[in-house]
This record gives C-alpha cells, sequence and structure tokens, in this order.
C-alpha cells in the first residue's frame, strides 16, 4: 500500500519566505524541490511494538482473579491488590480486561477489576484505554475514565481523544476530558462545558466542579478564557519543551500512518484525534508532509489546519510544501489557519495568475486568516481578484477582504451577494459574515442571523433554503446601509 | 468509330471520375462528423464548458444526485454544512484518473458547487497526456476523448461508493455472477440500446421505480399472526445501502385509521451511534416480521418508507407521509 512508491521530486517555482518583506514577494527563487520519501513506514520500523508479555502460568490467572474477588468483597484490600499484581507484571493486565467485560460477572468483580487495573503501570492503563472503547454498562467506563483522570502514561492520549469521538456517557465524558487535562491537553473541555451548561445531565454537578478545578489551577478566570489558551497554546511558542515519552511519539506515527487507509474511518479517525492535539503531534505531521503517500501528505496537511495554532511551529515545513503540487492547496490553507505571519509572503507570491487555480484560490482563503495583514494591503492584494473570471477565487477574495478589513461594510455586502450566487459555495460566505457579526460584536444583529439557522434535523427545500438566504442577505444589506 | 469510341471512352472515364469525386464530396459533406478536423484542445475548469457539445448528457447529469452533491439539502444537514471537512473528499472529489483507479479520492479546493462533475469522472490526467476519458476516440475533438474502459468499472465507482461498503455489499452478492454490475441499473443504456450511450441521471433511491425494484414488501396472516416479509431481490447491494444517511422504515395501521404504527427500521448506524445495531437487507436476503397488537379481525395497511436523511423531525410521532417517501403498501386482510 505505500513505502513502494518512487522517490518523485516536485519540482516548482519557490517562494522568497522573507517574513518581513514588504512588498508581494515574486516567485523570484530559482526552482526547489520538494523531497518526497519514505517518512512514516521508516519512524514505523524505527519505533518497534514491545514484544508481548509471556502468558499468565494457572497458578497467576488463579492469583488475578482472586484479587478482582477479593478487592469486590473488601474494597480496603485494593492498595495490596496493587501490589501483587505489579508483581505478576503485564500478563495481569489482559486478564483483568477480561473480567472486567464478562458480563456475567457480579458487578462488584467487574467494578473491582478496573480497580485493580489502576495500579499506576502504563501497560494496565492501557488496557483502562481499551476498556473506554466498548465496556458496558457506561458506568464502568466511567469508572475507568476516572481512573485514568488519576493518573496514567501520555501515549493513551490519543485514544482518549479518539474517545470523544463516540462516548455518550455524560460522566465518562467528563472523565475523559479531566484524563486529557492531566496531559496538558484540553480537548475535552468543550465536552465538560456542555455537560456542566445541561441541567438534565445527572453528570452536570461533577462537571462543573472538574471545570471550576481546571480554571484554578491554571489562575484563570473562567471556562472560556481557559478554553482560549488552549486554542492558543504554542501561538507563541516552537514545538513542545516539555518532555513526551518515546511511546506517544510511536502511537502519533501508527495514527499518522493510518492516514493512508483506504476506508476514510480509519482516516476520519485520526483527522479527528489529530485535530485535537498539541504540538508533539504537529511535530510529526510535519514530517509526514514528506511521506511517499499522497493520502499521508494532503491528509497530514488538513490535519495541521484543523489543529490551527496549536500547529504554529510548522509554518516552515509548510511553507516549503507549497512547491508540492498535490499538497500546495492543502499547505496554504493550513497556513492560514495555523496563524503564522511568517508565511504571509509566500501565500501573497501564489496570488498571481501563473499560479494554479486550485493553489491561488487556496491561498486568497488563507490570507483571511493571516492577522499580519492590514487592511490596506489587503485590499491591495484582494480586490484585483473580485474581477476574476473564477468565482470561487472572486468569492475567497471577497471574503478574505471582510477578515481582514471588516470595519468595510462594502466588504460585507459583497459577501452577502455571493451567499446567493449559485456559481459558488453559499455555505462559505455565511460562515464568514457569521464570523463578521461576531468579530464587530454585532450582537443583536447575531441574535437575528441565528434565528434565521436551518432548522436541527429537518432537511429543507432549495427554495426554503434560498428564502432564509435572502433574508440573511437583506439582513447584511440593513446593517452595512451608510 | 473506333477512335470515336476511344474518345467516347475516355469522356465517359473522366466523367466518371467526376461523378465519384462528386460523390464522395456528397457523401462526406452529408456524413462527415467533423472528427477528422483538429480543433483546439481546451482546458476544462467547470462542467459547464462540457455542455456546449454534449447537452444532452449535461441535461442529464444536472438532474442527478451527482450535480448536488455539494448543495444537496439533505447532505448540508447531515455534514453540518460541510464543518464535518471529512465529507468534502467524496462530494467534491479530485478527478478519479488523478487519483487513480482503484484508490480512494481526495478533495478538491475549486469548484466544489459542481459535486460529482464531468470533471470528477473523465478528466485524464496530464501526465497521461489529459483529455477525457469517455467510449470512443475523438483525437480531434476540443476534450481529446480517450476510450477508456476503466469508466464502466465496478473499481471506478468503489473510491466514493465503497466508503459506506455498497461496493463490497454487491461483491457479497449473487449479483457479480449475473454480470450486473453498478452500470446495469444506476447508468443503463439509454432507452435500452447499447448504442445510444449511457444515461447520465444515475438511477438511484430518488428514480421511484429504481427504488421500487429493490424491494418486495409481501404479507399473510397465518393463525390470526399478521406476517410481513420483506425481500432485497432487486438491489445488488444492501437495501438501503449507503449507510448511515439513509433508512427504510416499515409502518402499520388499521384500514381506514390515519396515523402510521412504527413497525421497524432497516438501516446502519452512523458511527458515534453505538448504541443501534445494524439492520440493513443484504442482497438475498428477506427479512421476516409479525405485526404485534392488531385489533380482532381488522385489516391492516403496512406500508415500506424510504428516507434520505435518518432523522424524523419527532421522534416520537414521526410522519412518514410528510418526512419519507412511500415506497411499496401491503393490505392484510383476514
Amino acid at each position: 500500500m505505500r513505502g513502494t512508491g518512487p522517490t518523485i521530486v516536485a519540482t516548482m517555482l519557490c517562494v522568497a519566505c522573507d517574513a518581513k518583506s514588504e512588498a508581494p514577494a515574486a516567485p523570484s527563487t530559482p526552482a526547489s524541490s520538494f523531497e518526497i520519501r519514505d517518512v512514516v513506514d521508516a519512524a514505523v520500523a524505527g519505533h518497534p511494538e514491545e514484544p508481548a508479555p509471556a502468558p499468565l502460568t494457572a497458578e497467576q490467572a488463579a492469583d488475578v482473579e482472586g484479587l478482582a474477588t477479593l478487592v469486590a468483597s473488601d474494597p480496603g484490600m485494593l492498595e495490596i491488590a496493587h501490589d501483587d499484581v505489579a508483581r505478576i507484571g503485564a500478563a495481569a493486565w489482559g486478564r483483568l480486561e477480561s473480567i472486567a467485560r464478562e458480563t456475567e460477572r457480579p458487578d462488584a468483580e467487574r467494578s473491582a477489576a478496573i480497580d485493580v487495573l489502576a495500579c499506576g503501570e502504563p501497560g494496565s492503563a492501557e488496557a483502562l484505554a481499551r476498556l473506554l472503547k466498548d465496556v458496558d454498562p457506561a458506568w464502568l467506563r466511567a469508572r475507568a475514565a476516572y481512573h485514568l483522570s488519576v493518573g496514567g502514561p501520555d501515549h493513551i492520549v490519543p485514544e482518549l481523544l479518539l474517545r470523544l469521538r463516540y462516548e455518550t456517557d455524560h460522566e465518562t465524558v467528563v472523565w475523559i476530558a479531566c484524563a486529557l487535562a492531566r496531559h496538558g491537553n484540553l480537548a475535552g473541555l468543550d465536552g465538560l462545558m456542555a455537560v456542566a451548561n445541561d441541567a438534565a445531565s445527572p453528570a452536570r454537578a461533577t462537571a462543573a466542579r472538574e471545570l471550576e478545578r481546571l480554571v484554578e489551577e491554571r489562575g484563570l478566570a473562567d471556562a472560556t478564557e481557559l478554553w482560549e489558551s488552549w486554542r492558543l497554546s504554542a501561538a507563541e511558542r516552537g514545538f513542545p519543551t516539555e518532555p513526551r515519552s518515546e511511546k506517544l511519539r510511536r502511537t502519533i506515527v501508527a495514527w499518522i500512518a493510518r492516514l493512508s487507509e483506504y476506508q476514510l474511518r480509519g482516516v476520519d479517525d485520526a483527522r479527528f484525534l489529530f485535530e485535537r492535539m498539541d504540538a508533539t503531534a504537529a511535530e510529526e505531521l510535519a514530517k509526514a508532509l514528506h511521506d511517499d503517500s499522497v493520502y499521508v501528505r494532503v491528509h497530514a496537511a488538513q490535519c495541521l489546519q484543523r489543529m490551527g495554532r496549536r500547529a504554529r511551529a510548522t509554518w516552515s515545513a509548510l511553507v516549503e510544501a507549497l512547491a508540492a503540487p498535490e499538497l500546495a492547496p492543502h499547505a496554504a490553507e493550513a497556513l492560514g489557519h495555523i496563524g503564522a505571519p511568517e508565511a504571509e509572503a509566500a501565500l501573497v507570491a501564489r496570488l498571481s495568475e501563473a499560479t494554479p487555480l486550485d493553489l491561488r484560490l487556496a491561498c486568497a482563503r488563507a490570507l483571511g486568516f493571516v492577522e499580519s495583514l492590514d487592511a490596506s494591503r489587503a485590499r491591495a492584494l484582494l480586490d484585483p481578484l473580485l474581477e476574476s473570471e473564477s468565482a470561487d477565487l472572486a468569492q475567497a477574495a471577497a471574503e478574505s477582504l471582510l477578515r481582514r478589513d471588516p470595519g468595510r461594510a462594502e466588504a460585507a455586502l459583497r459577501v452577502a451577494a455571493f451567499m446567493e450566487d449559485p456559481r459558488v459555495d453559499p455555505g462559505s460566505s455565511e460562515r464568514t459574515l457569521r464570523d463578521w457579526l461576531v468579530a464587530t460584536e454585532a450582537t443583536e444583529a447575531l441574535a437575528r442571523w441565528d434565528e434565521l439557522s436551518a432548522p436541527p434535523k429537518r432537511v429543507e427545500t432549495l427554495e426554503e433554503i434560498r428564502t432564509r438566504r435572502a433574508a440573511r442577505g437583506a439582513l447584511i444589506r440593513e446593517l452595512a446601509r451608510p | 468509330m473506333t477512335e470515336g469510341n476511344t474518345t467516347s471512352g475516355r469522356g465517359r472515364a473522366v466523367l466518371g471520375l467526376i461523378a465519384l469525386g462528386l460523390t464522395a464530396w456528397f457523401l462526406s459533406a452529408v456524413f462527415d462528423d467533423g472528427s477528422q478536423e483538429v480543433a483546439a484542445a481546451r482546458t476544462f475548469t467547470s462542467s459547464s464548458q462540457c455542455k456546449e457539445c454534449h447537452a444532452d448528457v449535461y441535461a442529464e447529469w444536472d438532474g442527478s444526485q451527482h450535480s448536488i452533491s455539494w448543495i444537496n439539502p439533505a447532505v448540508r444537514l447531515l455534514s453540518n454544512d460541510f464543518a464535518n471537512q471529512d465529507c468534502i473528499d467524496c462530494h467534491a472529489p479530485r478527478p478519479v484518473f488523478v487519483t487513480g483507479m482503484g484508490n480512494r479520492v481526495l478533495p478538491r479546493q475549486a469548484r466544489r458547487v459542481e459535486g460529482v462533475d464531468c470533471i470528477s469522472c473523465h478528466q485524464l490526467p496530464e501526465e497521461a497526456g489529459g483529455g477525457m476519458a469517455g467510449t470512443d476516440t475523438f483525437p480531434g475533438s476540443p476534450c481529446r476523448a480517450t476510450a477508456n474502459l476503466d469508466l464502466q468499472r465496478v473499481d471506478f465507482c468503489a473510491g466514493c461508493h465503497n466508503q459506506h461498503k455498497t461496493v463490497d455489499q454487491w461483491r457479497d452478492s449473487e449479483w457479480p455472477e449475473t454480470g450486473q454490475d453498478c452500470l446495469s441499473c444506476h447508468m443503463p443504456h439509454r432507452g435500452g440500446d447499447p448504442n445510444a450511450g449511457r444515461d447520465h441521471s444515475f438511477l438511484g433511491g430518488l428514480h421511484m421505480p429504481t427504488l421500487r425494484s429493490a424491494v418486495e414488501l409481501r404479507g399473510q396472516i397465518v393463525g390470526g399472526v399478521y406476517q410481513v416479509e420483506l425481500e432485497n431481490n432487486g438491489a445488488g447491494h444492501a437495501f438501503p445501502t449507503d449507510e448511515r444517511s439513509r433508512a427504510a422504515d416499515l409502518f402499520w395501521r388499521v384500514e381506514g385509521t390515519e396515523e402510521w404504527t412504527h413497525l421497524y427500521r432497516i438501516r446502519d448506524p452512523y458511527r458515534h451511534e453505538t448504541d443501534i445495531p445494524s439492520t440493513l437487507v443484504h442482497s438475498g436476503e428477506t427479512l421476516r416480521l409479525e405485526v404485534p397488537d392488531v385489533p380482532d379481525g381488522a385489516a391492516v395497511e403496512v406500508a415500506l418508507f424510504y428516507k434520505r436523511s435518518p432523522y424524523w423531525e419527532d421522534p416520537a410521532n414521526p410522519d412518514p407521509d410528510r418526512e419519507a417517501t412511500l415506497v411499496h403498501t401491503l393490505m392484510l386482510r383476514p
């Protein structure tokens, strides 16, 4: 599937990526090459799996069984059980996991098996994380997640993140969020806030308490500030300097390898968790931009884009990727979303007509998110594109102009017109206009805008959608009227 | 005479040549399709350009689900207006021939609003000389059409349609042995004529004859028990396929009453719906159900509805007449 592809050197015009450059940098540097090589397979081979533990002897199996029974009948024996199970070692984790899954067993024994697994060993934490996937009923998952919120190695973070995608039990969601927070990952925060704000949730009080604890621990004012701190984390820093385990890197690389799978299920899972990871994953994804699988390259760029500011340190790798034809549009969009001012010149250089449309379009879109681009320069660069033959490009320019120059009503009117233009994606202009209402703190208009949202879980007719968009267009025209 | 004859013979030969030339010119004028002329090769940036030469085919596609894969309200609802970017890969794909036959598709940046368009299926990679894949080769045409049988292969559709296992469902069925593949049902020859080209309206769940032919609804009353059977004897894959976003529901009501009672849902759930089992009726399978709690001696109407979105507006009180499409109905009389 992978690893057999020839080494391709994609040669294209390169850009002068001097971040300080004032004038739009022409693609003036001589041709440069973008190296394609085996990155992921080599990295996987460089991180061999640990050998499986020797199977339990009959005597050890009986001991493990006995420990679960013992703790079930006397929870006070848990500490002794932890010592004993640690002596038995790695082979015990699988047996305890099996006990927790055995539906015929009394609940107390299944629960005790989970408690015994929480003995502080890395392998036992992996077993707890596996239980999060499918053990029923939900309270067993919540118990496993609770233990992981107290202790566990960093390499279980990807598995915890994936559980956020599928878990429906509120209490389990709360403890997964707390387990992630222990490792500095606050991706579970929105779930935690949702449960804390859900009056009908049985886990509401727990969620509110844990949310308050997380806010206090970090000396912040409230949950919103906490969320922003996570969203913007690493924005001003490079790759993380705090130690990360080799096993975490191996897990990350294994997930990157899944980006090349044929079935999108695994790919979607990988994209989901990378979107929620920190700069450790960003560093590995940046390397994967050179992988010999086009799927790995493209999806790695997408993951960096979705990671946003946390992937800021990858800007130079992404600028380099602008020289790879099939990757360049995705790299350009990622450069916009990671918020790297250093990338501005590289993006600007590719607005010229000589650039393929896909890349030109991506650069025009990305520039809307580059905060270093001031309004007057944005106008100078993007105004000419408004008359482009490509409606997509004209729309991208209009939207980016509004993002960079939100004070100009005329820009909003132009985007509103695209919202009703059948040649382009109206959803993109709707998102841009809503962002504009938020950015300009037009609270009342924002409320009216949101009232014109699609009804939940009902498929509208095209006519209904057109009517709704026309009403939103009228709202924007009303706001923009001098 | 002889000379005269000779002269006359020469004259006839000349006249014959002229006549032959005129005939050739006439035939050429009447039947020449222009294929020998070399038109300038065009770069295709929008499927609307294809309309100039292929208006009929374009019109078929323009009414298809492929043409609205980006703007379809059901898709936009289920993808949260494509905030779920994972859906973009198949709903606005790069050309299949560019990502490669049998490979998964990748998303494109431009003209997404055109959905799965002419370019998505027909554009050949530049590295291979560019142009468009088609049924015949016309080297002088603006699109540099090249005959390519890959267009007919199941693997061509699989890059997108096997993401929801539809192609695997077909492979696991008896249909491959009969020679019936994706095109047989979804792109039949126009009017059944192999020389008329393939229908580009992509007949499927929105095409009532196709939908109705997928399954057969039967029923009987045995010993007072109202039995219903639904056999998938017409779809070359599971019913419904395109798991997750599609559903089919069986309802029943006593004759003469208005309100439907839900009997059974046929659907494969989304991955996050971990508590919902998959209940697809695979090709060749028959679903057997009993209608519960029928009033003694009542005549019962059973109906199969098809939904293009899995959700009911009010799950406690679904309104299939308004929210779904009636496929089959059946009356069970004691």
